[in-house]
């Protein structure tokens, strides 16, 4: 008896038949040419045939899945008797053009013969854009956990495919990303997500909320995934809870995307929803919209002013003589704010309004309480401490 | 999984290794696992795959694959079938469509358009389905505030080998400071961006947070990145570090804080719930400030003078009293 026919081999034996056809083949056709349908049709009772129908209309829908463009048309059979639904790929939806590079620089890949061109057809790119191309897939590919890694190694080597042989993922681009600790773990966690996301199928997962120290389980409609500050972050509509909140990813265990009807869509995501909203927040920023904003000025020294104009912290209200800038900032979140500006060390002042002014210095005095306490169990004794500043 | 993976992705390195054989002249097998990021035994596998297949000939005629594996070589002769890769699927493409984004937020202005322009060509003309608008449900930010003009500079510097002049603020100097450097690498950890590189001003290699990088300009110089130069040496545990003259902080966190604390790596457990982080660091000041973001929560246990340092930064805001 022959070894049995892998999936592979099947799927390949599909598209072999299918690929560059001018007219479409009807499913009685596919069953009798492709071995692995075949074997068990031509051979089978009812039941038999049926299954490998089946198997068929499976192997359509995953490799449409993977990108294989199987078209469905209909076809007259028996001579205009009846229309039964026929299939085929076509070349061009089918095959990559060639890819020419125009433009100084940029290597350029031996020039194709002009028989290939036509029947492929072609696409002229300036080789800074392919530049751009390549430099856009490799950050997805290294950075991290990004859920896609696989899909940008492989369009890589797509879009590399006429252009030499050294343009694919290079290990040794001097840009790098860090892995953090448990990385790979993120990045099954993403993949899930993002699978969910595409096919807009709700997630549920245990979630680790870090501030009132409750596992919690959430049952979400996926409606963006964002990257950021090392990060990976869900939002979506929580059911449970009937709002829009935001899921840091590292905070969740085992999500499990919903399987029941995996080709219809759970929900839809709003016409309203923008995750760009949710971009380029500070930590003070966070919080839902409707929450208080309260207006800070904060006083910059120089040169520090010139960290906080090139990193766009607050908006720039006055720049002073002596180099320094006040700068108003959108405060919703207070205590990370007050945080942030104690790290400046003294660089940065809250001018209005006085009264977080006053939150602040009280802040401060907290920290000095805490080092005078243990100073003082330990016995030694602090040079500068006491608001005693030199 | 082992490396061979699901059948999706090995008929989609067979779908690649097809047309790379089917060039002039076949192609190694050394080269065609480089290129597909698997091992020879993998694409030797994959191949099997292929030659124990049975095809349908519709011409009726000549098989519409020949495969020819000689020396660890490869050649293959199709028929018109199989002499091209497939176009980009609908994840290739979103997978695209994402890093292009993320690209032209950070491009400059007029660029980006250009860019936006290009994706929505690659789509048309590379891609068997659109994936604009689910490029939307992602975002990917990699910047650590504004300035993307100088982060790009300096990834382009690092990847051309470019001297670079930058105008560089540490936290304690009283003005920003030019210096000369050569990018050996522009590293993204714990959300933040460095170069590390070669600074002729101190004569050795640093590592600078590009979010003090005010300004910066290519100069007209190249240089080598030394062989012995392993930006791993500047990195672990996810933090990249700013020299190699180190100092061991410890810092205590409350019990309050600590959950956060966890989240970033390995801590010693204390009582009541706290918990201690040993940070090695060749610049105590950033440990200052670390300490600061968590106000009272946080303690600088040892040495005595970085306590001190954290106590004179919060001094600084009372000395108007």
């Amino acid at each position: 008896m022959a070894d049995a026919i892998s999936k592979t081999q099947r799927w390949l034996d599909l598209i072999a038949f299918l690929v560059g056809r001018r007219y479409p083949v009807e499913v009685e056709h596919i069953m009798d040419a492709v071995p692995a349908y075949a074997e068990k049709y031509q051979e089978g009772d009812k039941k038999a045939r049926e299954t490998v129908r089946r198997m068929f209309e499976r192997d359509k829908d995953e490799l449409r899945e993977l990108g294989i463009p199987i078209e469905t048309l209909p076809k007259v059979v028996d001579y205009g008797a009846e229309v039964v639904q026929a299939y085929r790929i076509a070349g061009k939806d089918f095959y990559l053009p060639y890819l020419k590079l125009i433009g100084d620089a940029g290597p350029v890949g031996p020039a194709p013969t002009p028989g290939e061109e036509v029947r492929h057809g072609s696409m002229v790119l300036r080789s800074e854009d392919m530049a751009v191309a390549y430099e856009s897939l490799s950050t997805c590919y290294h950075m991290p956990s990004f859920p896609l890694k696989r899909e940008a190694s492989s369009a890589l080597r797509k879009l590399s495919f006429d252009l030499g042989p050294h343009l694919g993922i290079v290990d040794s681009s001097p840009v790098l990303y860090v892995d953090q600790p448990g990385a790979e773990e993120i990045r099954s966690r993403v993949r899930v997500l993002s699978d969910a996301l595409l096919a807009r199928k709700r997630v549920r997962f245990t979630y680790h909320g870090i501030r009132r120290g409750e596992d919690t389980e959430r049952d979400v409609a996926p409606y963006g995934l964002l990257f950021q500050r090392g990060h990976w972050y869900l939002i979506g509509h929580d059911e449970t809870r009937d709002a829009e909140r935001v899921f840091r990813v590292g905070r969740m265990e085992e999500p499990q995307l919903n399987t029941k009807s995996p080709k219809t869509a759970d929900y839809e995501i709003p016409t309203e929803f923008s995750l760009d909203e949710y971009r380029h927040r500070d930590a003070w920023e966070l919080g839902s919209d409707d929450e208080q904003t309260l207006e800070a000025q904060v006083r910059f020294e120089f040169p520090t002013s010139l960290w906080a104009e090139r990193n766009g912290y607050g908006v720039l209200n006055e720049k002073l003589p002596d180099g320094s800038q006040v700068r108003t900032f959108e405060v919703r979140q207070i205590s990370p704010f007050l945080r942030w500006i104690l790290s400046l060390e003294g660089r940065a002042r809250i001018e209005a309004p006085a009264q977080l002014a006053e939150s602040l210095r009280y802040l401060a005095r907290e920290v000095l309480a805490v080092y005078e306490a243990s100073a003082a169990a330990a016995g030694t004794v602090s040079t500068a401490g006491g608001g005693a500043h030199e | 999984m082992s490396e061979r993976g699901t059948a999706g992705q090995q008929l989609e390195r067979i779908l690649y290794l097809l047309p790379l054989a089917s060039r002039d002249g076949g192609v190694p097998l050394s080269e065609a696992a480089e290129r597909l990021g698997v091992s020879v035994e993998t694409v030797q596998r994959d191949l099997e795959e292929v030659t124990s297949r049975a095809f349908y000939h519709p011409a009726g005629g000549t098989d519409d694959l020949q495969i020819l594996l000689e020396a660890n070589h490869l050649k293959i002769y199709s028929y018109k079938k199989f002499d091209r890769p497939p176009k980009l699927s609908g994840r290739e493409m979103l997978s695209l469509a994402i890093g292009l984004r993320a690209a032209a937020v950070e491009a400059a202005t007029g660029r980006a358009s250009e860019i936006r322009d290009m994706a929505h060509r690659v789509e048309v003309e590379l891609a068997v389905t659109s994936a604009d608008e689910e490029a939307d449900r992602f975002a990917l930010e990699e910047g650590d505030g504004d300035g993307a003009a100088v982060r790009a500079l300096l990834k382009e510097a690092a990847r051309f080998h470019i001297r670079c002049r930058i105008r560089y603020l540490k936290p304690d100097d009283s003005e920003p400071g030019e210096r000369e450097v050569d990018p050996y690498a522009v590293v993204y950890g714990s959300g933040k961006w460095y170069v590390i590189g070669h600074c002729h001003l101190r004569g050795d290699i640093r590592a600078f947070r590009v979010d003090r990088v005010l300004a910066a300009e290519a100069m007209d110089v190249a240089f080598d990145v030394p062989d012995e130069f392993d930006h791993a040496a500047y990195v672990a545990g996810g933090r990249v570090f700013r020299s190699d003259a180190e100092e061991e902080v410890v810092v205590r966190y409350s019990a309050l804080v600590a959950p956060w604390v966890r989240e970033h790596g390995p801590v010693e457990e204390l009582e009541d719930g706290c918990v201690a982080v040993r940070f090695t660091t060749a610049d105590p000041g950033w440990v200052v400030r670390h300490a600061l973001q968590y106000g009272p929560e946080a303690e600088v246990v040892e040495p005595f003078d970085v306590r001190e340092m954290v106590v004179a930064a919060a001094v600084a805001f009372l000395d108007d009293e």
